[in-house]
């Protein structure tokens, strides 16, 4: 089933959203930049659908926090922090290549032995994603079929189509959080009309990964110069791992809680840039030199990935190669393996 | 191991019913579960123990798969959570979750003959071989134990050195390094790998574990070749960070290897080209 939302109806269907109980995060101007935000007090006019790319990825952020609580430990016994079991959420406008994320990392996490934190909250996520109407220089979805547009992995799908929204609807969760707000029906010329979008967002996207063989290119070029040259420019800071939307690494340390007596064990995002990420007991380091760390990050995703959970482990979103202080470019080290650049 | 919760974050509680002294910075803890449920493991097996309020730590299950209510791991005091764990005593209580991690192939070589080479703390994957072979001597040939270390001290279970002589059809070679001046030392003194030369092995009929530091794998999986082994027939143990044991944290990867899960035993054939390791 497919309806169309009139675009001065986006405000009254987030209310309708909020008034069904559930949290909300939306993408909201943040100092220029577009950012996802839980809709507090109803704010809705403050949601923006007009956004190319969000500078953290929306979904991670969400299922694997930045920083979760795990365990309390007390007096001899051991408690799960889980998430609330109650606390459905709505994220609306997630873009097709962070949706694609999404399912990247539920590979992961919920591969045997599944993860308790991360599946409670993908349990109650409902995720209405949007169809993308612009794109920038930074975009490359399209070399791993992650993006401009959904086809499948959403509960609602939006298409923009200026003075309306298209409403496409994916699953069970998706209809039943539509069922009782009424919308025309969709007809012929919308899809047309989306269609006609999506075509044209294709056109604007410039950057690209030949993925051809890619893993025999990468496998290849393990000892190529490349990795110590990159490691002249690149700071180790791990922006690229904290942007990254398929990025699922995290470290675990106890923190005391000092006023309850209690230990946290809590874990937070951890990345492969990053000096101690391979550090052992008597600072062994297994990857020392900055040259590894960038070949490892590279080689996960574009390499190892396909063997560990059957697909590239990059979704083409962007946001590695527009935060890198070094300007680093992950597309242009590839087409740099491939031969395909000067 | 199985456990109240479904939740494969939440350690069980284990006591420290006993603390060996091996060697100034290494001690052996013999736990027991408190829920009374045994920790079934295989050897080359780990587990990951928890200092509450510290962290947690991955150590190789050392003691026999044999004994079906404790277990024992081995800790050099090398960093916060292996210091802390320096100052338990008897009567208290730890975390543990596990085992974890694929083990020795030993039902897979029953009838060959086995060279286990050990460095240093490496010692303690191939013990619960030992303890093994010990109680099923007739699977087996011919076993030769190498080990090695830095300096006579910095050995570990030297207490059952005398035992292990006596298993039928099993030899134990020792090498270290450096021998302090007013150490008592009768065997080899130089690098591990200098004690393949006791050892004839019947080619095609031996399988090869190798445990220790890396750099001195990388030299006995470099002489083993030249010996003629291929690589199938190599094991090694590999070491990596780690903190979830089940293939979630991402630290330990080798390429598109997890240690934690598809280690930390490995064959040299699967992992001699991967990057960032044995390089």
């Amino acid at each position: 089933m497919s309806f169309v939302l009139k675009r001065e109806e986006l405000p009254h269907f987030s209310r309708h959203i909020l008034a069904k109980g559930y949290s909300l995060f939306a993408p909201v101007k943040v100092n220029a930049r577009s950012s996802f935000r839980k809709i507090e007090d109803g704010r809705v006019e403050d949601i923006s659908l007009d956004y190319i790319r969000t500078t953290m990825p929306p979904l991670k952020t969400l299922l694997i926090p930045p920083r979760e609580v795990m365990l309390r430990i007390r007096d001899g016994k051991i408690e799960e922090v889980l998430p609330d079991p109650n606390a459905k959420t709505v994220v609306l406008g997630v873009h097709s290549c962070d949706v694609n994320a999404m399912n990247l990392l539920e590979r992961v996490y919920m591969d045997r032995p599944k993860d308790p934190y991360f599946e409670a909250r993908r349990n109650n996520l409902i995720v209405i994603a949007l169809n993308c109407k612009n794109a920038d220089e930074y975009c490359f979805c399209t070399s791993f079929g992650t993006g401009p547009s959904l086809e499948e992995g959403f509960d609602l799908l939006l298409t923009d189509l200026g003075d309306r929204f298209l409403m496409e609807v994916g699953s069970r969760k998706g209809a039943e959080l539509i069922e009782d707000f009424y919308m025309p029906k969709a007809s012929s010329t919308d899809f047309m009309e989306k269609d006609d979008s999506i075509r044209r967002v294709k056109g604007m996207i410039r950057r690209h990964v030949n993925t051809a063989g890619i893993q025999r290119v990468m496998t290849g070029a393990l000892y190529n110069p490349i990795w110590n040259e990159l490691a002249e420019k690149c700071t180790g800071c791990g922006s690229c791992n904290m942007v990254c939307p398929t990025c699922f690494c995290f470290n675990v340390v106890d923190e005391p809680e000092l006023d309850s007596g209690s230990v946290l064990r809590t874990r937070t995002w951890d990345g492969c840039l990053l000096w101690e990420y391979a550090e052992v007991a008597l600072g062994g380091n297994f990857r020392r030199d900055l040259s590894a760390r960038i070949r490892q990050f590279v080689n996960h995703k574009m390499n190892y990935w396909l063997n560990q959970y059957g697909s590239l482990g990059c979704v083409g979103c962007g946001r590695c190669v527009e935060q890198c202080p070094a300007k680093i470019d992950i597309t242009n080290i590839v087409a740099r393996l491939r031969g395909e650049t000067l | 191991m199985s456990s109240m919760s479904e939740n494969p974050y939440v350690p069980v509680f284990a006591k420290v019913i006993d603390v060996r002294d091996e060697n100034p910075i290494t001690k052996t803890f013999r736990l027991r579960m408190v829920n009374g449920e045994a920790l079934r493991f295989r050897p080359g097996q780990f587990d990951i123990i928890s200092y509450f309020g510290v962290g947690e730590s991955a150590f190789s299950i050392c003691s026999s798969p044999e004994e079906k209510n404790v277990f024992e791991n081995t800790v050099r005091k090398v960093g916060r959570v292996t210091t802390a764990l320096f100052n338990v005593k008897p009567g208290e209580t730890l975390g543990v979750r596990g085992p974890y991690g694929k083990p020795w192939p030993l039902e897979k070589i029953v009838g060959n003959d086995l060279i286990l080479i050990g460095g240093g703390m490496g010692l303690a994957p191939l013990r619960p071989v030992i303890h093994y072979i010990a109680k099923h001597r007739d699977l087996y040939g011919s076993v030769d134990i190498l080990y090695g270390a830095r300096t006579p001290s910095d050995m570990i279970y030297t207490y059952e050195f005398e035992s292990w002589r006596n298993i039928p059809n099993t030899r134990l070679y020792l090498t270290v390094d450096y021998v302090p001046p007013g150490v008592r030392w009768e065997h080899d003194v130089g690098v591990v790998t200098e004690l393949l030369k006791y050892v004839k092995p019947r080619m095609r009929y031996t399988t090869i574990f190798v445990c220790g530091p890396e750099i001195m794998m990388k030299f006995t999986a470099q002489l083993l070749l030249r010996m003629g082994f291929y690589p199938s027939e190599i094991f090694l143990s590999l070491e990596r960070r780690m903190k979830c044991g089940i293939g979630k944290c991402g630290h330990c990867q080798i390429g598109y290897k997890y240690v934690c899960k598809d280690g930390p035993v490995f064959n040299l054939e699967e992992i001699g080209l991967l990057p960032d390791v044995i390089e």
